[in-house]
C-alpha cells in the first residue's frame, strides 16, 4: 500500500506535537514500535526548541528554575512551534504562554512582563536593520533651523532601540540578577526604560523617568515638537545626554 | 609541543562557543563550516564576528533549514536569507540535507527521513533544482541519520540518494557517522552503502560522534554529535579515503561542545590518515 507525501508529512507533523500516535505515520515497526521510534523525533523537537528558548530567555529560566523553565518551554514548542528555519527569531509570545500557568503566575507573577522584556533584547536586533528616512538630518545640523520652524521639528530615535514598562522593577531586577545581589529588591515598583545593543554587540537597558518616556513615546510616534506637551519637552536634554536621538526632520505641515 | 600542519582539506564546524577563540586565535585550519541559519540575521553580534573570521578562514555554509524534502514548496523567504549570506560571505561549499523539516506552516527543527518513494525522489528533486537555480549554483546534499522506516519505501537511502544526484546534478556529504548510526538502527552493511554512492560525485565528508541510547527492547543509536568520533566511523573514512582520495573533511561537534583544542585534535586525527594516504602529494596549509 502507498501512502502520499502530504499524508506522511502531515500525519508526522501532528506526532510531533503528540497530536497523534506513531501507528498513524506507517512507519515499519520491529523490536521497536513506531510510537517509540517517533518519540525519539518527538524528544528531539522539544529539546531543541527548549534550547532556542533557554538562549532567548536567560533571565526568566534563571527566576523559575531549569525544571519549572523547562516545562514553560515544552508547552509553548508544542503550542506554538517554530514556523521558519530561521530558528534564531523564534520565540516571540513566551509570556501567552507563560500565563496559562497559574501556579508559575502566582508564584512569580512578573514572568510574563520579563519574557516580554528579554523579548526586547532580540528586538534590538531587527531593528537595526531600517533605515532612517532621506530627510533625515544629524543634531548637528539645529542650529540651521530657522526658529519659525522649531514646532515642525521632529527627531527621530537611534533605530536599535527598543522601549519598554513594567509595573514591576524588572531593569533592576535583570541587574541584580546578574550582579548576584538579590536582597532589598523591591519587585513591585514600576519600571519604564528602553534597551539598546551597543556597537560592540553589548547590550545596555536604561531607567528614564515617566515623562522621558512619554517624551521617548511622542518621538517614536512621530509627533513634532508643536505638539508635544511643554513639561515633557523640559526633558529633551535629559534623552540627547542618553545618546538616543539619531537627528531630526522638518515635518510638512 | 610541536604538531604537523593540519592538511587543508580538514575543518571544523564553527559554534557559538567557539566564535571569539576563532577571532583571536586563530588556529591553523583552511576552513570552517557554519549552519547558515545561525548567521541569517545581518546586524547580529554572530554574523559581524563571522564576518571578521571570514577574512582568515574559507567557509562552507551548512543548511539545516531549507527542508528539501517537504511536499511543499521551498520557502522563498528562507532561500533569500540564504542568497544574501551566501554573496556576503563568499563560501566554497553549500549544502543542506536529504531530509525533510517543515510542514503545515510548522517547522521542526529537525532532519526529519523521507519515505524512499518515486514521489519523495520527485518532490526532492523538484526541490533541490529550485535552490540550485536560485542561488546559481550546486548544493551538496548530505545523508542523514535515521530512527525509523518506512512501510511503503520501495528503494533503498543509496539508491535515493544517488538518484537525487543524477536527476539534479547535486553535489554529495557524506556522513560517515550518519551511515554508520543508520547502518545499525536499520540492520544494513555500511560498506554496501558505500558501494551504492558515485564517488567522483561526493566533495565533502562529515565525522562526528554518536550516543547509545538502551530501550526495553535493545539499543538504538542517536546522532549527537556529542562525542569524538568512534574507532569505527575512523575506520569507514580512512577506508573510503585509500580508494576515491581525499575530500574536504569536517569535524562536527554540536552538543555538549568541548574545548576547541579536543575539536581541533579531532581534526588533527583526521589530517594524519589524509597525510598517510597521499604521501607523494602532501598538501598542507
Amino acid at each position: 500500500m502507498t501512502y502520499s507525501l502530504a499524508e506522511i508529512q502531515h500525519q508526522f507533523g501532528q506526532a510531533l506535537r503528540y497530536q497523534n500516535q506513531g501507528e498513524r505515520c506507517h512507519i515499519a515497526s520491529d523490536h521497536f514500535s513506531s510510537e517509540q521510534r517517533i518519540q525519539i523525533y518527538r524528544n528531539n523537537f522539544v529539546i531543541s526548541v527548549i534550547d532556542v528558548l533557554k538562549a532567548t530567555y536567560p533571565l526568566c529560566e534563571a527566576l523559575v528554575g531549569d525544571s519549572c523553565f523547562e516545562q514553560l518551554a515544552r508547552q509553548h514548542a508544542l503550542s506554538f512551534p517554530p514556523t521558519s528555519g530561521d530558528i534564531t527569531t523564534y520565540g516571540k509570545g513566551f509570556e501567552q504562554t507563560i500565563i496559562q500557568f497559574p501556579s508559575v503566575l502566582e508564584a512569580a507573577p512578573y514572568l510574563p512582563d520579563m519574557a516580554k522584556f528579554e523579548w526586547c533584547f532580540d528586538a534590538t536586533h531587527a531593528q537595526r536593520q531600517s533605515t532612517l528616512p532621506a530627510s533625515f538630518q544629524p543634531l548637528t545640523a539645529l542650529p540651521n533651523v530657522e526658529e519659525s520652524q522649531h514646532s515642525q521639528l521632529v527627531f527621530l530615535l537611534k533605530t536599535h532601540i527598543v522601549m519598554f514598562q513594567s509595573d514591576f522593577a524588572l531593569f533592576t531586577l535583570r541587574q541584580a540578577i546578574q550582579s548576584g545581589q538579590l536582597d532589598g529588591l523591591d519587585i513591585h515598583r514600576p519600571e519604564s526604560g528602553f534597551v539598546r545593543h551597543l556597537e560592540d554587540g553589548s547590550l545596555e537597558t536604561q531607567i528614564v523617568s515617566a515623562p522621558c518616556y512619554a517624551l521617548l513615546d511622542c518621538f517614536i510616534q512621530h509627533s513634532p515638537l508643536g505638539a508635544i506637551a511643554p513639561d515633557l519637552l523640559a526633558h529633551l536634554n535629559t534623552l540627547i545626554e542618553l545618546d538616543v536621538i539619531a537627528g531630526f526632520s522638518i515635518h510638512e505641515s | 609541543m610541536n604538531h604537523p600542519p593540519i592538511h587543508d582539506k580538514v575543518g571544523v564546524g564553527l559554534r557559538t562557543p567557539h566564535l571569539d577563540y576563532f577571532s583571536q586565535s586563530q588556529p591553523k585550519l583552511t576552513w570552517l563550516e557554519i549552519h547558515s541559519e545561525n548567521y541569517f540575521q545581518a546586524e547580529s553580534v554572530s554574523r559581524r564576528q563571522l564576518e571578521a573570521i571570514r577574512n582568515d578562514y574559507q567557509i562552507s555554509c551548512h543548511g539545516i533549514g531549507l527542508s528539501l524534502g517537504s511536499v511543499e514548496p521551498v520557502n522563498q523567504l528562507h532561500l533569500s536569507q540564504l542568497k544574501q549570506l551566501i554573496d556576503d560571505i563568499d563560501p566554497f561549499l553549500a549544502s543542506d540535507h536529504l531530509s525533510w523539516s517543515q510542514t503545515g506552516g510548522h517547522y521542526f527543527n529537525d532532519l526529519l527521513p523521507l519515505p524512499y518513494t518515486e514521489e519523495a525522489l520527485e518532490v526532492f528533486c523538484r526541490n533541490v533544482i529550485t535552490v540550485q537555480d536560485y542561488l546559481h549554483r550546486p548544493l551538496l546534499i548530505e545523508n542523514p541519520s535515521s530512527y525509523l522506516k518506512y512501510e511503503h519505501s520501495t528503494i533503498s537511502e543509496w539508491e535515493f540518494l544517488a538518484e537525487v544526484q543524477r536527476r539534479t546534478d547535486c553535489r554529495l556529504l557524506l556522513d560517515f557517522n550518519n551511515i554508520h548510526v543508520s547502518a545499525f538502527n536499520h540492520g544494513f552493511d555500511a560498506a554496501h552503502y558505500l558501494a551504492g554512492i558515485p564517488a567522483d560525485k561526493v566533495d565533502e565528508i562529515h565525522l562526528a560522534g554518536f550516543t547509545i541510547k538502551q530501550l526495553e527492547q535493545g539499543e538504538i543509536w542517536i546522532d549527537t554529535h556529542s562525542k569524538p568520533v568512534s574507532e569505527e566511523v575512523w575506520q569507514l573514512f580512512q577506508a573510503w579515503t585509500l580508494q576515491h582520495g581525499a575530500r574536504h573533511t569536517l569535524i562536527e561537534w554540536d552538543l555538549d561542545i568541548p574545548e576547541p583544542k579536543v575539536l581541533i585534535d579531532e581534526a588533527r586525527k583526521a589530517s594524519q590518515i589524509l597525510l598517510d594516504i597521499e604521501p607523494s602529494a602532501r598538501k598542507v596549509s
